[in-house]
């Protein structure tokens, strides 16, 4: 037994079954050498008590619980930006309608690309000369048209089908680019009135200006 | 309702850090603990805490229950320890606790009814036991650790350090003859200079 430090290291810790425990201590009471020794290994547990560790303050950051994710962060990209792209359209779309119910007008205003698209500088005589060959192109389709017609047969307008004679259509559509190209022309004028007055307001006022002055 | 630690560390298996947090929560001031004790220096411990537990939160997956699960944090302080002692090349360091000064230990914590000579012999004990525990062998030490501050069974000391059930046992008792050794030796050294002391006064 006395040499059997491993039965005597059981026994100070009581990790012995209960026959070993039997044992060792009929052999304690027996033998003085192994009671100094377990006595000598009691005392030095007790010492081992005496370690102080010092004060512990956490250092781990606990982890943050997840936060629940929104609805909408789930939803693709490609879903996003196409109810994005359908949220403009939708809004520009009610916009035009809106100016357009507002000022009363058409949406896409007949009279201003016209302007805007006739070039600048054309004189009279281009201008007639353009009126001519608008005038021979609407002819020649009016008169085509009926030859066509006779096999397709699309129905026209009931104001044109009322109106049997192609010659009066045609002096209707004359008088209208009359009164398009005259107002036309009145605005131009204007414009031009308009310009003159600028330029020369511009004259007076360089005439009068005597340079920067101290302030 | 307090959940083992098996029931958390299969919810934070499964995605739950709250559990891990409670796990962190229930045994870092033991992983401290140990780890100070190996150590010896209170920042170094404090950073194997945090590794130890970084690592295990890492290793979750591959923790399949086989041991408890404060024997695998266990060893994987003591790992990290080993690594840290070998990365330093030095022996764990000794930090004596503070003042033994009666002024200082006036403003220490003490036990309740203790008076300021049992707190000054208490603190002297604990250095004394920190310069013994320093000076022994790795093994030995880690043993004592295990059994004495952490109440670990012959058998989970022999699975944290993978050797036999026989080897603790031996590892233990020469830890502890040391121990009583010198230990003894410095009550012997400390009462013969109490007694000069008093001679001479």
């Amino acid at each position: 037994m006395c040499d059997e430090r491993e039965r005597l290291i059981g026994y100070v810790y009581d990790e012995v079954d209960d026959g070993e425990r039997q044992r060792v201590s009929a052999h304690l009471a027996s033998c003085e050498v192994c009671r100094e020794e377990i006595s000598g290994l009691r005392t030095v547990r007790e010492d081992l008590l005496a370690w102080d560790v010092p004060v512990y303050e956490s250092v781990w950051k606990p982890f943050a619980p997840a936060r629940p994710v929104p609805w909408w962060r789930e939803v693709p990209a490609w879903a996003m930006a196409a109810a994005a792209s359908l949220t403009f359209l939708v809004g520009a779309a009610g916009g035009v309608v809106t100016h357009a119910l507002v000022t009363g007008e058409p949406a896409m205003a007949a009279g201003t690309p016209v302007v805007q698209t006739v070039p600048a500088g054309l004189s009279d005589a281009e201008l007639s000369a353009i009126e001519r060959r608008v005038m021979q192109r609407l002819r020649a389709d009016l008169l085509a048209q009926p030859a066509a017609q006779s096999t397709a047969a699309p129905a026209l307008p009931a104001d044109l089908a009322r109106t049997s004679d192609l010659s009066a259509l045609e002096g209707r559509v004359v008088d209208f680019l009359d009164r398009a190209l005259v107002s036309f022309s009145n605005d131009m004028g204007s414009t031009h009135d308009r310009l003159d007055d600028v330029e020369q307001k511009i004259k007076t006022l360089s005439a009068g200006y005597q340079g920067p002055g101290n302030y | 309702m307090t959940r083992t630690d098996e029931e958390l560390v299969a919810r934070a298996t499964a995605g739950d850090q709250e559990s891990f947090n409670q796990l962190v929560t229930r045994w870092e001031r033991p992983i401290y603990a140990l780890a100070y004790r190996t150590l010896g220096r209170e920042e170094d411990a404090r950073d194997v805490v945090q590794e130890a537990f970084l690592r295990a939160y890492r290793g979750l997956k591959g923790f399949k229950g086989q041991a408890k699960f404060s024997s695998w944090l266990y060893r994987i302080t003591l790992n990290l320890c080993r690594d840290w002692i070998r990365r330093e090349r030095r022996a764990p360091l000794v930090q004596v606790p503070e003042g033994t000064d009666p002024v200082d230990l006036a403003d220490a914590q003490s036990a309740p009814g203790e008076s300021v000579e049992d707190l000054v012999s208490r603190r002297e004990m604990s250095a004394a036991v920190a310069r013994a525990m320093a000076e022994l062998p790795d093994e030995q030490r880690t043993a004592i650790l295990l059994k004495e501050y952490h109440g670990l069974t012959f058998q989970e000391i022999a699975d944290t350090l993978d050797c036999p059930l026989s080897t603790v046992k031996t590892r233990l008792y020469q830890g502890l003859s040391v121990l009583r050794r010198r230990l003894e030796r410095r009550q012997a050294e400390e009462a013969s200079l109490r007694r000069a002391t008093w001679e001479s006064s």
